[in-house]
């Protein structure tokens, strides 16, 4: 292990690194490209390479894009990547308020712990863990996403009616287009644009980014006099920062780790959950989608947990996770190299190089981000006017780049008036966002579970893990009436 | 009104004039090229390898553009409703004419020009090493036994269940249909013990092979090179010939000389020694098919997947 970190200590693989760590950085600031996208558009520069190379840059983009999505979920409400959606909750408010610094310190921060903590987990625990990833079958990821479903409870301030609304209403909007189970299209009304239904990235930009340049263009004069001076102090968290949020950031990460294990779940529902955990614990849960600094640690920490967890199956067992591990499989195989048991045989090396430039790319991307938030964090400095056609062209860029179609930048803008509409209406965002993310995937594991059972919901009796997260997900559901109770008496 | 029917047949004859010239100044603009499947997907890496090559051996002046868009209607409809100028293609497989097959799409693969294949996969029939099923025979045998409560871990609507519903015709029997997703995915379901047994590429074989799960057969008539003990589907007897074959498209009514140009430069593309062994690792078959030969196979799929509709979920 120490031999793999003075080898990738030489100019040229340390060289390679930063290039990667900042492109993916880059890549994680601007909407439309995702970790999985950059990581292909990298792939045919790394068949020539030697493999060692090759999978060290490709573990350096990773990391760096699923890192970099902070800053502009910060600064101008753009979740560059899906998994910044929870991020962007408390810290644009806390931007807004004139902390950016602050808010960006603290993401940052968490960012590295999680990522730092997700390492120990592939170093110590990668074969035995990766076993999880198989023995978690439908019922299984059914249950855990009920669970996370549940969470919605507490995520709705105020209303809990608004909540469900927004919840039920996020669920809709992921319904259209194709049904995963059958191949067939529903809701499209014939119309083929409609048969990918509405993909998250625009619908997210609109919801998130869009409505915002609305609200505050109409509020621009009143909202110019009084804006708060920013204040870049905080970029830097001082030891007692760490000592304060550091069981959070233990717990938000160990919660990445495990969400990342589990193929398919991925940093952003490990961000949700996270999120929500941090929220059920915390003293102060009404400051949380305020500029919470509790919320902020934890969406950062797990997302980017998420980068260890979900190495662990791929190395071991050779399931990719999600899209960047896909590729990241498919550079493996192209340099003759199988993910598993043999993998760690017969090239030591190559599995140290993986595990090392993780490791590595963290503490590069905690250096380049802390550098590049003081550059970044002025953007809030600047006349709003200024910034709004800028926010505006990343967002009509980022909604067409993911398909490259119009059609996704109308979605995105369609999305903006609604999220404007809730807002007006003090309906929750953050349901609505879970709900769209989950559904899908709580209905493919439900429909898959009753295809293996023949139609029976009663198989999940036989599935003890299964049974012990619908407990949990029962006693959270019952927790804050618990509390009310406790709180009244 | 003169002016304006004047001004349109002006650029009536200009376009006219241009239509012999554009075919001699093709590419005037890069080419866009569809693939219905994320990026690092099997498809989607055979066909960047191949544009690859064929941008290296500099046969056009304009380079390639991939798109990916994993809802194939869009996918295929984009390119079908596209100028038949050569600028925007399609590659495709057996899926293509899986969605006329199921209704999702009014047309199949009659709406498109062939530009040739490159490249075929054949489909692993894999099982549990600790599992019940030794060998195909006598997986056929359990299904047959029970009928509809053996499950196989499947995609719907995909390539892989057309693949399946084809082979458990010709043998006889009837699976209980699991749907649990792409490959790696349904190989962790048959690891896992949660589905009997699932139909993978090779590629996606290559990462789980000696981990719990093991090949019981290739379907078609040849055995694989990578894994020569696996007997094949015709070895047992069964007619099944379906693979999943790199198909490129270029819409109907494209020029022949600019469909003559691309269908070459795949051609010469396909003779690079370097290509076929990257190929070969994804557990690709570098089988290279020119326009007319490829017409010929999709055609015969064709023929093979279009009774399959209502079976498929159509």
């Amino acid at each position: 292990m120490i031999d793999a970190f003075t080898h990738l200590l030489q100019p040229s693989l340390l060289l390679l690194m930063c290039g990667g760590v900042f492109l993916g950085i880059v890549i994680g600031v601007l909407p439309g490209i995702n970790a999985g996208t950059l990581l292909v558009l990298i792939l045919p520069f790394t068949f020539t390479m030697a493999s060692i190379d090759a999978v060290v840059l490709l573990i350096a983009a990773f990391v760096g894009a699923v890192s970099g999505g902070l800053i502009t979920a910060t600064l101008m409400r753009i979740p560059g990547e899906p998994n910044a959606i929870m991020t962007t909750m408390d810290s644009f408010p806390m931007a807004k308020a004139g902390y950016p610094g602050r808010a960006l310190g603290l993401g940052n921060s968490a960012s590295i712990v999680g990522g730092a903590l997700s390492w120990v987990a592939l170093v110590m625990l990668a074969p035995p863990l990766a076993r999880v990833a198989v023995v978690f079958g439908p019922w299984e990821y059914f249950a855990i996403v009920c669970l996370a479903l549940t969470l919605i409870a507490s995520l709705s301030r105020g209303s809990l009616i608004k909540g469900i609304i927004s919840a039920l209403f996020g669920m809709l909007v992921a319904m259209p287009g194709l049904d995963s189970s059958s191949g067939a299209q529903r809701f499209t009304f014939g119309w083929v644009e409609m048969s990918s239904g509405f993909e998250l990235l625009p619908v997210i930009l609109g919801i998130f980014a869009i409505s915002q340049l609305l609200s505050d263009t109409v509020n621009i004069d009143e909202q110019a006099g009084e804006r708060v001076r920013a204040n870049m102090r905080g970029i830097v968290l001082s030891l007692k920062d760490y000592v304060r949020h550091g069981f959070n950031m233990v717990r938000s990460s160990l919660i990445g780790i495990a969400m990342g294990i589990l193929p398919g779940v991925g940093a952003t529902i490990a961000s949700i959950v996270a999120y929500t955990t941090a929220r059920a614990a915390s003293k102060e849960p009404e400051k949380f989608g305020k500029g919470s600094e509790e919320a902020i640690v934890a969406a950062e920490s797990a997302n980017n947990a998420t980068t260890g967890g979900t190495l662990i199956p791929l190395l071991a067992l050779g399931i990719p996770g999600g899209l960047a591990d896909s590729v990241l499989l498919g550079a493996l195989m192209v340099h003759n190299l199988a993910p598993g048991p043999m993998l760690y045989t017969h090239n030591p090396e190559i599995v140290n190089a993986i595990v090392g430039a993780h490791l590595l790319s963290h503490v590069l991307m905690f250096a380049f981000m802390t550098g590049g938030v003081m550059i970044f964090a002025w953007l809030m400095v600047l006349e709003r006017a200024w910034i709004f056609p800028m926010v505006f062209a990343i967002c009509v860029l980022g909604a067409f780049t993911g398909g490259a179609r119009i059609f996704d930048v109308w979605v995105m803008l369609g999305f903006g008036l609604v999220g404007y509409a809730m807002e007006y209406a003090r309906v929750p965002i953050a349901p609505f966002v879970v709900g769209m993310v989950l559904a899908p995937l709580a209905e493919e594991q439900l429909r898959t579970g009753l295809m293996a059972s023949g139609g029976t919901f009663w198989a999940i009796l036989d599935r003890p893990i299964a049974l012990a997260f619908v407990a949990i997900a029962v006693a959270m559901l019952l927790w804050p009436l618990f509390r009310q109770r406790a709180a009244r008496a | 009104m003169t002016s304006i029917r004047s001004i349109v047949s002006v650029f009536a004859v200009a376009l006219a004039l241009a239509a012999p010239a554009a075919a001699q100044n093709f590419p005037s603009k890069p080419i866009q090229v569809v693939v219905p499947a994320g990026p690092g997907s099997a498809t989607d890496t055979v066909a960047r390898l191949v544009l690859k090559k064929i941008e290296e051996q500099g046969a056009f002046s304009r380079p390639f553009v991939v798109i990916n868009n994993s809802a194939g209607p869009v996918a295929a409809t984009r390119v079908k409703e596209a100028a038949p100028d050569g600028h925007e293609l399609l590659v495709y497989h057996l899926g293509l004419p899986g969605l006329k097959a199921v209704g999702r799409l009014p047309f199949g693969v009659e709406a498109f020009e062939p530009l040739g294949q490159t490249g075929s996969t054949r489909f692993l029939v894999v099982a549990a090493t600790e599992g019940p099923y030794k060998d195909l025979r006598s997986l056929i045998a359990a299904a047959k036994a029970k009928p509809g409560e053996i499950t196989e871990a499947n995609s719907i609507g995909g390539a892989v269940h057309i693949a399946a519903l084809s082979l458990a015709n010709d043998a006889g029997f009837k699976a209980r249909v699991v749907n649990v997703g792409d490959g790696p995915k349904r190989l962790a379901s048959v690891l896992g013990g949660h589905t009997g047994y699932t139909f993978v590429s090779p590629q996606e074989y290559l990462g789980f092979q000696g981990k719990g799960v093991q090949a019981i057969a290739v379907v078609g008539a040849d055995r694989s090179r990578l894994w020569p003990d696996v007997p094949t589907t015709k070895e047992l007897g069964l007619a099944t010939d379906i693979s999943v074959d790199t198909w490129w498209f270029a819409p109907k009514g494209t020029p022949a000389d600019i469909v003559k140009r691309l269908s070459d430069a795949i051609g010469k593309a396909m003779t690079d020694d370097a290509l076929k062994e990257a190929l070969a690792k994804q557990g690709v078959d570098a089988v290279h098919l020119d326009a007319g030969r490829a017409k010929a196979r999709v055609e015969q799929i064709d023929r093979i997947v279009q009774p399959l509709g209502p079976a498929l979920g159509g």
